[in-house]
């Protein structure tokens, strides 16, 4: 079954790509200490501003600093914090859909209801106004976009629930006794997989994207922390006269955002 | 042959489906003609490609279907070549469509009487108020209440059987001299299915059209058509006079279509249902197509592809052997026809002021009301009733699917007024359900044998020693293999999965099996063999059935004692033949006159009816 | 008939418009708890981490925030229903007026972008449904996938790049002049509106050609087209009808988002909107103003669901009649 799923998920050119882009990042995420030629934070007073060269293949920012080193390095708080939220976000989510989807009636009204205000929001607003007061750590930052991801989550999952929970083999179950927890993860969880992984997915690219964004204003990681984000922030004030050191930090982002929408709509239609 | 000789003419008709690459042809070769007027009937198994060829007439295929050889001759032209403009004006004008399921064929946001309408401006550039005119009559001839104010209505406010008739409307509006018709009232309530077949009965007297009635109700067809066509994967394999083709079948496949049948008015002491066999291979390439499961065949049918033979009397067979099916006649009936039932005084199931209400959206459905009655161990108690009559929330809340709002069950004489998880395992074990939607009801993501000892795990926990064995026993009661408990329900068809779901329910030897429209979704041809499966179970396991089922042949047959239910309440209760016999109730009567409207007719053309009961079931096949 | 409908109707929407006032008075009440609650002592936030701490108790109770959390509540709730949304912490400055101003101007930008992005989206949603699997499909689509997942700042960043710094077409900034007529003023917004509009762009169109797909595929459909009608007619008559309705929710909750890009997009091109002072108020912390602008948005973004749900409602018989009790 993996073999299929992998081999439908290769069977174009461009979704090849884009799955060698994500586990490109995913490798140098992990073992950049490796890779980088320059300390992403070892600053060269002396070698500031400097266009790309055959040194500095990304040129250097407005301290100095190694762009393609701090590149290599960023990708790693991103992806924590992305994995990290997308986990914990589609987790709760799953489950809050798995028990609203089941139950219905007024569990159900209740917990969409509140998700339903939760979504009403921008997820960017909240997610300042939190990270402004809480104070912005990784662990809020994750904390936060999981919050924020769930509701959708909960949606997806919960209409996927509504398609299997009348069906007969739920009520064999019940006429044998099972628990309600049996039910939701033994009976009914193993058939929406599909969906979990598909929503999976997208909401990583989805909490990329809220990273990325609160950290570009000033919400996310904090510097001296090597971050895409961040360094488009810091790189902005100077972009006319270095705009490598906005322009490689966005093509990053893009790259791994893209890339991971598209194996994520691949998914969705196989 | 000259192109005038009636109003629709196909002739060497293949259409085929492309998937992944690779085109399959749904229907093959298929050619017969319809003269101005006559009406046609086309049964076969479901995927027979009935709908295929009815839509292909109308030339409108899904994007991956097309008519790959063939001409469609309409009132002398051939259909196959024309282009959009030129069909858009045959289309609802000249041909008409009626198919099942009115409420999606309906446009939800549009008003009906418009829907009508705008065929009028299409096609005769009708203005506003004329084309409504005209609605508005077309409206009151299919009988709908109020034409001037149902015009103004939109469609989820007419009821179902309504809704049909505006459709027929719509499809009549330019007295079209064709009109298809796909399964019109599948999924309708039988006494619904009696108006609107009475309907087309007046209409037609009227209208004058041909008709192609697509159907895989024999009864129903033997009722509406004058000729009929047999499809069999996606082959013509008889086609004859109604009449003289189910009197004498001279295709094996249409004997055995007829014979699979549930005879209306019979019952189970009279004669054992003859199930045509499933076929368990596909047949050879060059080779005749029903060759696998054909209980004629000869060497020589595994070599040739049989033409469609003239077989006399009209018919035409596809069969090298057409002559010999002619003379068999009908099926030899085997006579070991089950044993009544023996009277037994023990009670293990008493229902008393069982009341169910629905509440939605501060709106009530009163599901069940005041339903009292006792069951009798090793009886099989038949439910009938229109939908929507409370069966199935009768059995859920015997069941402890549903919790009544009043009211008490008690299964052998312990109170089981609750939900099944808060029952005991012992009462859980002694009642069992089999359900409706073959496909439904095993969990897609476990393998047979997992489901089964999951089964047997929770029910009969002490059982764990012999479990192996008891699990090879309900296999072989089943006539399912050990190899299937390692596959998982998608790789099995219909008939198998119902025989998973029985076998789940006879794990732990229950007491009281509820039977929810346990073979409705099957074709007929499965349905004889799971029917007989089901009263050699019963009587081997001494089991009682509550059975529900909205077709009366089925319980009729199967049933000791009949209920009737009508808007939740049980109006009549007694013996089955008391019941069919002489109706005591002015609701039963209206059911059963609904029914014998078409199975009457069958039962006087049809070979296999025996039994001369009047009464009978709408012959679903 | 149609009298008791339209009573129906109102009836629904007054039973909606009191549910939605109790959600925001729920709303409030979170958000003053929510900021209020949280850590970070306000004394501190104002005067700095090296206050006294008599200085600190003054500016305490200069500010009230020694009395009881209900007592201040009920205050702020009473003058923000009477117009007084008290004080800037930072500015010192009334906030209405500031916010009021602030809030026009991205209402202003909002406006430009939905007349933008609705006709856009919705064709490009219509075009792809009908050229299902071909070409122009498959580039909608590509399209699609692309703008939906890139952040605002990144392709804002991009865009000013290319048209302003490498080909000088449009400003860098968004401040529109005072003295700007109304070309000059959609010359500044340019690059804002199609900064903000891609991923709007993607969601919308793909959610009507979802359902341009369902209804093309649906048995009235077939009816409409076996009657005879012309491909047109059943299209824009039949489908367009049924297909469109899943977009007005669509739009209504892309404006939720759309507050969201404004934070970036105001921020990134210098536009001084609503989002831009968010964004400040939450970077310095200027706690009466972070409520004010909250409580704002959660009106606008419920009331604009609200009304996109009454219309759906009135556009769909079938709910329509659910939503009134089946009074038609
Ligand atoms: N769009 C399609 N693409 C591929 N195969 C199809 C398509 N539509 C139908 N088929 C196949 O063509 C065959 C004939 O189907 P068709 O719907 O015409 O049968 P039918 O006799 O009308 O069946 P039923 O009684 O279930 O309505 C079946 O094998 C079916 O699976
Ligand atoms: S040709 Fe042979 S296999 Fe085919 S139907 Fe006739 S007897 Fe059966
Ligand atoms: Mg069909």
């Amino acid at each position: 079954m993996i073999g299929t799923r992998l081999r439908t998920l290769l069977a174009s050119p461009g979704v090849t790509l884009a799955v060698a882009v994500v586990l490109g990042w995913l490798a140098i995420a992990v073992i950049w200490p490796l890779l980088v030629p320059y300390g992403p934070t070892a600053q060269q007073l002396g070698g500031r501003y400097a266009p790309p060269s055959a040194e500095h293949w990304l040129g250097t920012d407005n301290l100095g600093r190694d762009v393609l080193s701090r590149i290599l390095a960023g990708s790693r708080s991103v992806l924590i914090v992305g994995l990290a939220s997308t986990t914990l976000g589609v987790a709760v989510g799953t489950t809050l859909g798995l028990v609203a989807g089941f139950y219905r009636g007024r569990v159900d009204e209740l917990l969409m209801r509140s998700l339903d205000l939760l979504m009403a929001f921008p997820i960017i607003v909240i997610a300042s106004v939190i990270l402004a007061m809480l104070g912005p750590s990784r662990l809020n930052l994750v904390l936060v976009i999981a919050l924020m991801l769930a509701p959708y989550n909960a949606r997806v999952v919960r209409s996927a629930v509504l398609s299997w929970r009348d069906r007969d083999f739920v009520a064999a179950a019940r006429l044998r006794g099972e628990s309600g927890a049996y039910i939701l993860f033994r009976e009914l969880l193993p058939n929406i997989m599909g969906t979990v992984n598909v929503e999976f997915t997208m909401r990583l690219a989805l909490s990329i994207f809220a990273v990325a964004t609160l950290s570009f204003l000033g919400f996310g990681i904090q510097p001296p922390t090597p971050d895409w984000g961040l360094m488009v922030s810091e790189g902005r004030p100077f972009y006319q006269i270095a705009p490598w050191v906005v322009v490689a930090p966005a093509a990053a982002i893009a790259s791994l955002v893209v890339a991971i929408n598209v194996v994520a709509q691949r998914l969705r239609a196989s | 042959m000259s192109a005038s000789a009636g109003v629709l003419r196909v002739e060497g008709l293949t259409v085929e489906y492309r998937v992944g690459g690779t085109a399959f042809p749904a229907v093959r070769d298929v050619s017969f003609s319809i003269g101005s007027g006559e009406s046609m009937g086309l049964v076969g198994e479901s995927g027979s490609g009935k709908t295929t060829l009815g839509m292909a007439i109308l030339r409108y295929l899904p994007e991956n279907g097309s008519i790959a050889q063939g001409s469609i001759f309409f009132d002398g032209t051939d259909l196959v070549p024309l282009g959009r403009r030129e069909l858009s004006r045959i289309r609802g004008n000249r041909i008409a469509m009626v198919y099942q399921n009115p409420a999606s064929a309906l446009n939800p946001s549009l008003r009906a009487g418009e829907q009508i309408a705008e065929v009028y401006r299409a096609h005769l550039g009708l203005g506003r108020d004329a084309a409504r005119e005209r609605a508005e009559t077309m409206l009151d001839l299919v009988q709908i209440p109020d034409p001037h104010g149902a015009y103004d209505r939109y469609p989820h406010q007419f009821s179902g059987g309504q809704k049909q008739r505006i459709v027929i409307g719509m499809a009549l509006a330019m007295d079209p001299s064709l009109l298809i018709l796909d399964e019109p009232t599948t999924g309708l309530d039988v006494t619904v299915e009696a108006e609107i077949v009475e309907l087309f009965t007046d209409l037609r007297a009227r209208f004058d059209t041909a008709i192609l009635f697509i159907s895989h109700d024999i009864g129903l067809v033997a009722t509406v058509c004058e000729r009929v066509g047999v499809l069999y994967r996606g082959e013509m394999v008889e086609t004859g006079a109604t009449a003289a083709t189910f009197q004498r079948p001279t295709n094996p496949y249409t004997r055995g279509l007829l014979s699979c049948r549930v005879p209306p008015g019979a019952s189970k002491e009279s004669r054992r249902l003859e199930p045509l066999p499933a076929g368990s291979r596909d047949p050879e390439p060059g080779a005749c197509s029903f060759e696998p499961r054909c209980a004629f065949r000869e060497p020589r049918c595994r070599q040739e592809h049989p033409a469609l033979y003239d077989a006399g009397g009209g018919q035409r067979s596809r069969c090298f052997f057409h002559e010999t099916v002619a003379e068999a006649g009908p099926p030899a009936v085997t006579d070991v026809a089950t044993q009544p039932a023996a009277p037994s005084d023990g009670t293990l199931l008493e229902v008393r002021g069982l009341r169910k209400v629905f509440r939605s959206g501060g709106r009530e459905v009163v599901a069940v009301e005041g339903a009292d009655f006792t069951l009798a161990a090793g009886r099989i108690l038949g439910v009938v009733g229109e939908s929507g009559s409370g069966k199935t929330t009768l059995a859920r809340v015997i069941a402890g699917l549903e919790v009544p709002d009043e009211g008490r069950v008690v299964l052998a004489g312990v109170d089981v007024t609750k939900p099944a998880h808060k029952r005991t395992v012992e009462a859980r074990r002694a009642l069992q359900m089999v359900f409706q939607h073959p496909d439904g009801t095993l969990n897609p993501s476990m393998r047979i044998g997992q489901i089964l000892r999951r089964q047997m795990h929770m029910l009969s926990p002490d059982g764990g020693a012999d479990a192996e064995q008891t699990l090879a026993d309900i296999l072989k009661a089943v006539q399912l293999d050990p190899e299937h408990l390692d596959v998982r329900p998608r790789q099995l068809s219909g008939g198998q999965q119902q025989r998973v779901a029985i076998a789940r329910a006879f794990s732990t030897s229950p007491d009281l099996v509820v039977l929810d429209e346990p073979t409705s979704a099957l074709d007929v041809s499965v349905q004889a063999a799971i029917l007989n499966l089901l009263i050699d179970l019963q009587r081997r396991e001494d089991a009682s059935y509550l059975l529900i089922s909205h077709d009366l042949a089925v319980v009729r047959y199967l049933a000791d004692d009949i209920l009737v239910m009508h808007q939740g309440r049980i109006v009549e209760h007694g013996p089955a033949a008391d019941v069919f016999d002489s109706p005591q109730e002015e609701y039963t009567r209206k059911l059963l006159s609904a029914v014998t409207v078409h199975a009457g007719k069958l039962a006087s053309a049809g070979p296999p009816a025996r039994a001369q009961d009047t009464a009978g079931g709408p012959v679903r096949t | 008939m149609a009298r008791s409908a339209d009573s129906g109707l109102l009836r629904y929407f007054l039973r909606r418009l009191a549910v939605m006032l109790g959600l925001l008075v729920l709303v409030s009440v979170l958000i003053f708890a929510m900021v209020e609650i949280l850590p970070g002592d306000v004394g501190n936030l104002i005067l700095g981490q090296y206050a006294t701490a008599e200085n600190v108790d003054l500016v305490r109770q200069q500010l009230g925030l020694d009395r009881p959390l209900a007592v201040r509540y009920l205050d702020w709730m009473g003058g923000f229903l009477t117009g007084d949304w008290g004080d800037s912490w930072r500015l010192g400055t009334p906030l209405a007026p500031l916010i009021g101003r602030r809030l026009y101007n991205s209402v202003v930008l909002a406006g430009v972008a939905f007349a933008f992005v609705i006709p856009v989206s919705i064709t490009a949603g219509i075009v792809s449904a009908l050229r299902r699997d071909r070409l122009t499909d498959r580039v909608i689509n590509g399209i699609s996938v692309v703008s939906i997942t890139i952040p605002e700042f990144v392709s804002s960043m991009f865009l000013i790049l290319f048209f302003s710094l490498l080909l000088p077409w449009f400003p860098s900034s968004a401040m529109v002049p005072e003295d700007a007529g109304p070309l000059t003023t959609l010359r500044y917004l340019a690059l804002p509106v199609i900064a903000i509009s891609p991923v709007l762009i993607g969601y919308i169109a793909r959610t009507v050609r979802a359902s341009m797909i369902t209804e093309l595929g649906a048995d009235y459909t077939r009816t409409a087209y076996l009657k005879g009608l012309d491909p047109r007619t059943v299209i824009t008559k039949h489908v367009l009808r049924n297909a469109l309705l899943p977009a007005i929710t669509v739009i209504a909750n892309q404006i939720a988002w759309l507050v969201g890009g404004l934070v970036v997009i105001e921020a990134v091109f210098n536009y001084p909107g609503i989002g831009q002072l968010l964004l400040q108020a939450a970077l310095v912390q200027d706690v009466p103003m972070l409520e004010a602008i909250v409580l704002i948005l959660a009106a606008i973004l419920m009331l604009s669901n609200l009304a996109a749900d009454l219309l759906y409602t009135m556009l769909n018989p079938r709910v329509r009649a659910q939503a009134t009790g089946g009074a038609t």
